[in-house]
């Protein structure tokens, strides 16, 4: 068992993101497309991972506690959250004066959360006005 | 019942054109053709609406939210005004003009996806083609970076890869489809090949493929997780298409590289066309982010990043893009309209935005929207009014309006005109 993993975080679009963004961002299936890492397999297993417990998921920007599921995509080493506002807990701001921060290929930790649960939309915004 | 036909589609780059809308009592009661994040939109368009103005998270009436708009707009030394890709051609059009009479900056939501990509073509220049062309012409597609199935779910149904054209009878059968991606997607699983690169080595791929396609040497076996003789078998089917096009998506543009990563891919291309027509397009995401960067052009001379507070545009990414005003703290207030920056910034942006007054115009709920001073409730562009709206190969198009807004609600140019009217008596009366 390894206690944390390191992988090579991507974030882009997804379709169930699509269509939660279209019902609504404060809907469930907003929430469920844009709070899930996808991991391999492999790294899930050397984590132990266990159904109901979440990950926390941290870069050098920040942590954020997500649930997880299995991608068959993914190569070992390689995980995927889809935009929203729980990616964006942990990615930088600088731009390499392009205008855009890097959304993919950012270097992470993935190890698992027990005892913490995902925040809801209001429950970051709110952190996020406290932490303003 | 009205049933309307021909209907587009308002949400990604695609603005696939055959949607049938089906209305009763002012209200979408059914679709026909597009597809499920297309039926998400329009089937709930009405749902979880904003429908009135607030100020300080208390309702107002329309007027006094404009009011408190302009005058934090008028009052701010370093306004941005940010968004622009999910509204129509008019509506960006006035924005533009507003920023120019607060002296701010503008910056649309390219600068957070295909940014690097008009860098990219500034520097290199693009062989590019309409969708029509593919559909009827292309018999090499190539997917980098890019999900269409995901993204935008009918561009391989209407465009680049099912359909029956003119010079492609067989529709799929006659299309060789490759994509390049660090994922195996969806997309991946339908493709005649996929090759999977390791994250942020699209640079070192595409140069090794541009020496390939010279036929130079390539030093090592394996470049970016590919074999070289992958490389070498890739540029030689690209060299022996009838026509070709390389469709790209932020895989690029968010990585490693950035704008490099397309500067090398467009070389590519050019080079491409020594030894057949070859094109090279981006997948824009926000229907209409390329009318952002059009409008934005006309405007100012530039499609995104301008600062307006000499009085004349400059352009600069990586200093007026909305991200880097955010997290350097420069901009001290914010309209935002067509686009939800608190959902799509990294942190430190989102922090500052959460500390300066910002105005939001929106249809529903958003976290800008529960972070903004002032939220004013807008018309759904291309289902609630009309307006015109550019897709991904720059064809502009009509939207339509199919049913009305709620009373009271109204489109984003209306709102607009009606701030910049306000902002324009408390200029002259600042004078």
């Amino acid at each position: 068992m390894t206690e944390k993993i390191d992988v090579s975080l991507l974030t882009g679009r997804s379709l169930d993101q699509a269509v939660g963004l279209e019902i609504g961002k404060m809907s469930k299936e907003y929430f469920n497309s844009v709070s899930c890492i996808e991991l391999n397999k492999t790294d899930v297993e050397a984590l132990r991972l266990e159904k109901d417990v979440p990950v926390e998921v941290s870069t050098n920007h920040g942590r954020v506690v997500l649930s997880w599921r299995i991608s068959e995509g993914l190569s070992p080493g390689s995980a995927f959250v889809a935009y929203g506002p729980w990616a964006n807990q942990i990615l930088g701001s600088e731009t390499n004066c392009t205008g855009t921060p890097q959304y993919k290929g950012v270097k992470a930790i993935v190890k698992p959360a027990r005892d913490e649960h995902v925040l809801t939309i209001t429950e970051l915004v709110k952190a996020l006005k406290e932490t303003s | 019942m009205v049933i309307h036909t021909d209907v587009i589609c308002p949400f990604c780059g695609s603005l696939c054109d055959d949607i049938e809308v089906n209305v009763e009592s002012n209200k979408i009661v059914g679709i026909k053709n597009g597809c499920v994040i297309s039926r998400s939109k329009f089937m709930n368009y009405d749902v979880e609406r904003i429908t009135y103005p607030t100020v300080d998270g208390k309702r107002v009436r329309y007027g006094e939210a404009v009011d408190a708009a302009a005058k934090t707009l008028a009052e701010a030394k370093r306004p941005i005004i940010y968004g622009l890709s999910k509204t129509e051609n008019d509506a960006i059009r006035k924005a533009v003009y507003l920023t120019e009479l607060i002296g701010g900056a503008v910056d649309n939501t390219t600068s957070v996806c295909h940014g690097s990509s008009i860098l990219a073509m500034q520097h290199v220049g693009s062989a590019t083609t309409t969708l029509g062309e593919v559909k009827n012409r292309a018999d090499v597609i190539i997917f980098w970076g890019a999900n269409p199935i995901e993204a935008h779910p009918r561009h391989l149904i209407r465009y680049s890869g099912m359909p029956k054209g003119m010079y492609n009878p067989n529709g799929r059968k006659d299309r060789y489809i490759v994509v390049v991606d660090v994922r195996e997607t969806k997309s991946a699983k339908i493709a005649d090949q996929f090759i999977r690169i390791q994250p942020n080595t699209d640079f070192e791929v595409l140069q090794a493929l541009r020496a390939a396609v010279r036929g130079e040497a390539i030093q090592g076996d394996v470049i970016g997780g590919v074999s070289v003789s992958v490389i070498r078998a890739l540029a030689e089917k690209m060299k022996g298409a009838r026509v070709g096009c390389l469709f790209y998506g932020l895989g690029l543009n968010q990585s490693e590289g950035k704008h490099m990563n397309i500067d090398a891919m467009y070389s590519l291309v050019s080079e491409m066309n020594l030894h057949t027509k070859f094109a090279v397009n981006p997948m824009r995401g926000c229907y209409n982010v390329t009318g952002a960067n059009m409008v934005t052009a006309w405007q100012t001379g530039y499609p995104f990043a301008v600062d307006m507070s000499r009085g004349y545009p400059r352009y600069n990414p990586g200093e007026y893009t909305a991200v880097d005003m955010l997290a350097r703290k420069e901009a001290d207030a914010a309209l935002v309209m067509g686009s939800d920056p608190a959902a799509t910034f990294p942190i430190d942006a989102v922090r500052h935005l959460a500390k300066i007054p910002v105005i939001t115009l929106e249809r529903k709920m958003t976290p800008t929207a529960m972070l903004s001073k002032i939220v004013i409730p807008v018309a759904t562009s291309g289902i609630e009014c009309d307006g015109t709206a550019y897709r991904m190969d720059v064809v502009p198009l009509k939207l339509r309006k199919v049913v009305d807004p709620p009373e009271g609600v109204y489109p984003d140019a209306r709102v607009l005109e009606d701030i910049i009217e306000r902002v324009k008596v408390l200029k002259e009366g600042s004078e």
